[in-house]
């Protein structure tokens, strides 16, 4: 069924479009699913610090999910974990090591060439200013980028949006589940994202990506989300 | 032309009246305290397009702007070519992000503005739609063409909000059988009275 929808969907928009961009949208849409990595054992070693609630957790989720950037863009829920990673990222369990403040970083809206996009059209680039978020798992650190504005340089500059590290502290020692990026280069859209957030693995996630939400809170434990 | 098209459009402003209206002052609005930092200059919205829009895909941008001209204040202004005082660069890009359908993002200010925009890029991903679209959402061509009119939305200042039903929908659209034609409309009163407000 769901082959067949994405068919559909592939065929009407190389109807609509009529670019020869439509051989693309069918070449994503048939992509296989690669498999889920099994839970790692990075999982046990996440500890938050003491008095850090799961309702600490949602404050800073909450950070990102009301921010500037989150009214910039149109997204869609995703249905699955799967769905979130079928075009060879892979779902990593971790724990958040380090938060970082990120003042204008370049942003790749611009189409370019091999898939990879551009912040500039010949000019002053696009930005973002938010926070990283280190996120260490049994394969290395994955550095997860969350915008809070993004915009020209002046924009940026005039928009009184500061990283505040500070909101984000209590993340930092939670077990985390993490979708690594499918695109190089300065990207925020495409990079690494941040699915959920616990206390610990054997207890409810939090959501920390909005696309993601529903699935998240569908799950009783970061374990069963990460166990699929 | 002009006269035409706003008759048309009329006849379906009509027919959203049967949705249920709030008033423009529920929501912020761009430019305004804790609203969408950015608004658009003028009513005269210049628009072009990068190479990345595909010449036979155009008339679905040009539908979206003379949408927003007979539903608002606004005028839609077409350049052949972008410059620095064109209100709207669109550009289709197929690597946007996972789930990401469409970014409009601020790129310069009005000279001694903190919050009026004179130059949006708009970034589309049509094919990141056709991606996670099902038979059960209202059909694809309307999400990419709401998706434009979204962006578009966004330009003029208009924000995500509570409107269950009109272009400023986030997301998959329900699928509403012959109402459909509500996610190509800005919601009336509430978002047409927020634009011809501001402009």
């Amino acid at each position: 069924m769901r082959n067949a929808a994405r068919s559909a969907a592939a065929t009407a928009v190389a109807l609509l479009l009529v670019s020869a961009c439509g051989s693309e949208a069918a070449q994503r849409g048939t992509d296989p699913a690669p498999a889920i990595d099994p839970l790692g054992a990075k999982l046990a070693d996440c500890s938050v610090a003491e008095g850090v609630t799961a309702e600490e957790l949602s404050k800073a989720a909450g950070v990102a999910d009301t921010s500037v950037f989150a009214e910039l863009v149109n997204s869609m829920p995703l249905p699955s974990l799967e769905a979130a990673s079928r075009s060879g990222e892979r779902v990593l369990e971790g724990t958040v090591s380090e938060i970082r403040a990120v003042s204008a970083q370049p942003l790749s809206i611009v189409p370019a060439g091999e898939g990879r996009g551009a912040a500039s059209l010949g000019g002053d680039p696009m930005l973002w200013r938010g926070v990283e978020i280190d996120v260490e798992a049994e394969v290395g650190v994955t550095t997860v980028q969350v915008p809070l504005v993004a915009g020209g340089r002046d924009v940026i500059a005039a928009s009184g949006v500061e990283p505040d590290v500070s909101s984000f502290e209590s993340l930092v020692g939670a077990c985390a589940l993490v979708i690594t990026g499918r695109t190089e280069g300065p990207t925020v859209l495409g990079g690494p994202r941040l699915v959920a957030v616990s206390t610990d693995q054997g207890a409810r996630p939090v959501a920390f990506d909005p696309q993601l939400a529903a699935v998240v809170e569908a799950a009783p434990t970061l374990r069963a989300l990460s166990a699929g | 032309m002009r006269f035409a098209r706003i008759l048309g459009v009329a006849a379906i402003v009509s027919a959203i009246a049967l949705t249920p209206a709030q008033s423009a002052s529920a929501d912020p609005f761009g430019g305004e305290p804790g609203g969408y930092p950015w608004r658009a200059d003028s009513r005269d919205h210049w628009y072009c397009f990068h190479p990345s829009i595909p010449g036979g895909s155009q008339w679905v941008f040009h539908d979206a702007m003379a949408n927003l001209d007979a539903q608002t204040v606004m005028w839609d202004r077409f350049a052949s070519s972008c410059g620095s005082s064109t209100d709207i660069i669109y550009m289709d890009n197929p690597d946007l992000g996972y789930g990401i359908a469409g970014a409009a993002l601020c790129w310069t200010l009005a000279p001694g503005s903190s919050s009026v925009c004179d130059q949006f890029w708009v970034a589309l991903d049509p094919w990141e739609i056709a991606n996670f679209w099902q038979p059960t959402y209202a059909p694809l061509d309307t999400h990419i063409q709401q998706n434009i009119r979204h962006e578009t939305g966004h330009t003029t200042g208009l924000t995500h909000n509570g409107t269950p039903t009109s272009a400023m929908r986030s997301g998959l659209l329900p699928d509403l059988g012959f109402y459909n034609f509500v996610w190509m409309l800005y919601e009336s009163p509430h978002h047409v009275d927020h634009i011809n407000g501001a402009y």
